[in-house]
């Protein structure tokens, strides 16, 4: 613990930042290009979140880890951004404000392995535009940024139970939209 | 990892940051750092350095009595090249013409940075930028009195070299990007403008304190800035740039200027946050005005049609006319309100980052306020108030005879001008008001000239009592 204080003492602040960036800016622009669809808006929300971490950083705090706090600096801006641009067909058909999802007695552990077990990953992802962000956020923060639920739940400031439930609702709606499309393309090669 | 995952992080891991956008990014950011630096209580500490580097002389010295420590010597070396690699490009990021980093900011750090500038349009930013930094150099080392006859040559040369180089990646946008090229002209435009705007001011600022009446000649570094200015403008007279590209850019620039704000406030009077949030204001109110006005369809209907129209309807009535008749504004006109917006926007971030500037110009002569419209209105309100209050004093005085002819036609005059400001008011046309009320201003100073302490007409018995009265005081 000594030994680390003092290398952060002395460590160039500047070259830890820089560091992280080339570490991370990849995948936190992954992430946000999954999450609103557009890159250059991406590229945006990567650039505004390394300078905010950099403007706190300048404020004297000390940052343990650039990684966890960085997709928290990076989600957050990810939600002002689906605020100002609010769609109101799909994210008001499925809100989810205002459910309680932390008393869904009826959620098995084991649930949500046994589900993605079956699902073909390829289509799930080309499906997953589809969903409202809610359960994207867990999703592309479970299987493509891959953080433990306890990860996400710190991130997202949401308990561990709630973060269960999106997950499991959100392959819930990945299948039925896999099945959906299949069923499509079936119907269309026997009409042919 | 289960199939799922694999399969589902297999078609996800395509999609990354491009080469050049990632450079594009790191250039952005590493900008910002600089402009937002440290605190310096928060930089590394070469004194820190220095007591690691003694211990290993200590330890190189005594190797017999104390143990060599690998972990000690890494850490050392670590850390110096660290320093080396980072440290000290930092610190020659402040150095001034003349000091021993100096060579690295603008040889080694400026040109990794300009190398690094992939896209035509990030170069001429960096060109823009560099520019700037050796302005704000001439600045700080006129300040001190070190701005030498050759620290001012080298400066007229960059000035000339800088600008010279994002003209000619204007010109190589421009043959692919006619519109991004067009952005760029007027960004670099907009920077001269604001540099030849604060130089004039500069200059006019020093004259004044000299006691100087006669327009000085302007200093080689001003000059070589305005011609350079004026070379920028002949090229960006010939592209054209939607008003939305403008509004972009200007967004950027004011996001930038508010965190500079941000940072200034600690330091800066309570008068001095007012000047600048002020004129931040006005800025986003002629950018929102233009919004506004991009966001509502534009009238179709333009004045020919409409008097070709009355005149079919048989409708002889002038006044409906010209009621009905309609103006379309011009696109043109917006890129102009926001050219001007963002010219501004580069001085208040000049005079918020520039101390040397600060010192020299005042924010209210560098950036005049925009008025609303209502305070425009006030605005005359107020100043017909103050001249009906010298037209009712001339009005009650007897003029002597050889001016009286003058002076009445000069108040015949005067009630015309009330009667077309008070309409100009009404119809809303706020600019005419306010050049008319200039002109009844001097009119009735000239009428008040000619009456001087004439004595006051007599008109009823309270007045002459009270003329008496003043008469046997005096």
């Amino acid at each position: 613990m000594a030994d680390e204080a003092t290398r952060t003492t002395n460590e160039n602040h500047e070259a830890r930042f820089l560091k992280a960036f080339e570490e991370y800016s990849d995948a936190l622009f992954r992430h946000a290009f999954l999450r609103i669809s557009d890159r250059e808006r991406a590229v945006d929300l990567v650039h505004d979140t390394f300078t905010k971490v950099w403007s706190y950083i300048r404020t004297g705090h000390e940052v343990t880890s650039f990684k966890s706090f960085l997709y928290k600096v990076l989600n957050n801006l990810i939600i002002d951004e689906y605020r100002k641009h609010k769609e109101s067909s799909l994210d008001a058909l499925f809100e989810v404000e205002g459910i309680d999802e932390g008393t869904f007695t009826e959620l098995n552990a084991d649930d949500t392995d046994s589900m993605i077990a079956t699902m073909d990953g390829q289509r799930a992802f080309e499906l997953l535009h589809q969903l409202p962000d809610t359960y994207k956020e867990v999703l592309i923060l479970r299987y493509v940024d891959e953080l433990g639920p306890k990860e996400i739940s710190d991130l997202i400031e949401e308990t561990e139970n709630v973060i269960s439930v999106r997950l499991h609702r959100g392959m819930k709606m990945l299948r039925d939209l896999v099945e959906t499309e299949e069923q499509k393309a079936i119907t269309k090669r026997q009409t042919q | 990892m289960s199939p799922f995952s694999n399969q589902f992080k297999k078609h996800t891991n395509h999609i990354r940051l491009q080469a050049d956008e990632k450079r594009d990014l790191h250039e952005r950011l590493v900008t910002y750092m600089e402009y937002h630096p440290l605190p310096t209580s928060m930089q590394s500490k070469p004194q820190a350095q220095e007591k690691a580097q003694s211990r290993f002389a200590l330890g190189i010295r005594s190797l017999n009595a104390i143990t060599f420590n690998p972990k000690l010597v890494g850490r050392f070396v670590v850390t110096a090249s660290l320093f080396m690699m980072v440290g000290v490009p930092v610190l020659a990021e402040r150095a001034l013409p003349g000091d021993v980093l100096y060579p690295m900011k603008v040889q080694i750090n400026e040109e990794v940075r300009a190398s690094l500038s992939f896209s035509p349009y990030a170069k001429i930013e960096w060109e823009t930028t560099r520019l700037e930094r050796r302005l704000a150099e001439a600045r700080s080392l006129a300040s001190v009195g070190r701005l030498t006859n050759e620290a001012e040559a080298a400066v007229v040369e960059a000035v000339k070299k800088h600008t010279s180089s994002a003209q000619q990646n204007i010109a190589m946008l421009e043959t692919h990007n006619e519109d991004e090229a067009a952005l760029a002209s007027i960004s670099l435009v907009s920077v001269l403008q604001a540099q030849d705007d604060i130089f004039a001011l500069e200059d006019a600022s020093e004259a004044t304190d000299s006691g100087i009446t006669e327009p000085s000649t302007p200093s080689l570094i001003a000059s070589a800035v305005r011609e350079a200015k004026f070379n920028a403008e002949a090229v960006n007279d010939r592209g054209q740039v939607t008003p939305v590209r403008l509004l972009a850019l200007i967004e950027r620039e004011s996001t930038y200027a508010q965190e500079l704000f941000a940072v200034v406030k600690k330091t800066a009077t309570s008068e001095e946050q007012a000047a600048v949030e002020r004129r931040l204001t006005d800025v986003k109110r002629k950018v929102e005005a233009v919004q506004l006005a991009l966001a509502e369809p534009a009238p179709v209907e333009d004045t020919v049609e409409m008097a070709t129209l009355a005149v079919n309807t048989d409708n002889t009535d002038e006044g409906a006319t010209s009621s009905r008749r309609v103006s379309v504004v011009p696109a043109q006109d917006h890129v102009l309100v926001l050219k001007s917006a963002l010219t501004d926007l580069r001085k208040l971030i000049n005079f918020m980052t520039n101390i040397d500037v600060r010192q020299s110009v005042s924010v209210e002569r560098l950036v005049p306020i925009s008025y609303t419209v209502e305070e425009r209105r006030d605005a005359v309100t107020a100043k017909l108030e103050e001249i009906n209050a010298i037209h009712r004093d001339v009005e009650g005085r007897q003029p002597p005879v050889e001016v009286a002819e003058r002076v009445m036609q000069g108040l015949v005059a005067y009630q015309q001008y009330m009667s077309d400001i008070n309409l100009s008011l009404e119809e809303g046309n706020i600019q005419l008001a306010e050049v008319m009320v200039v002109e009844a201003a001097n009119l009735i100073a000239d009428l008040k000239i000619l009456v001087g302490n004439s004595p006051l007409i007599e008109t009823d018995n309270t007045e002459v009592s009270s003329s008496s009265a003043s008469e046997r005081i005096e």
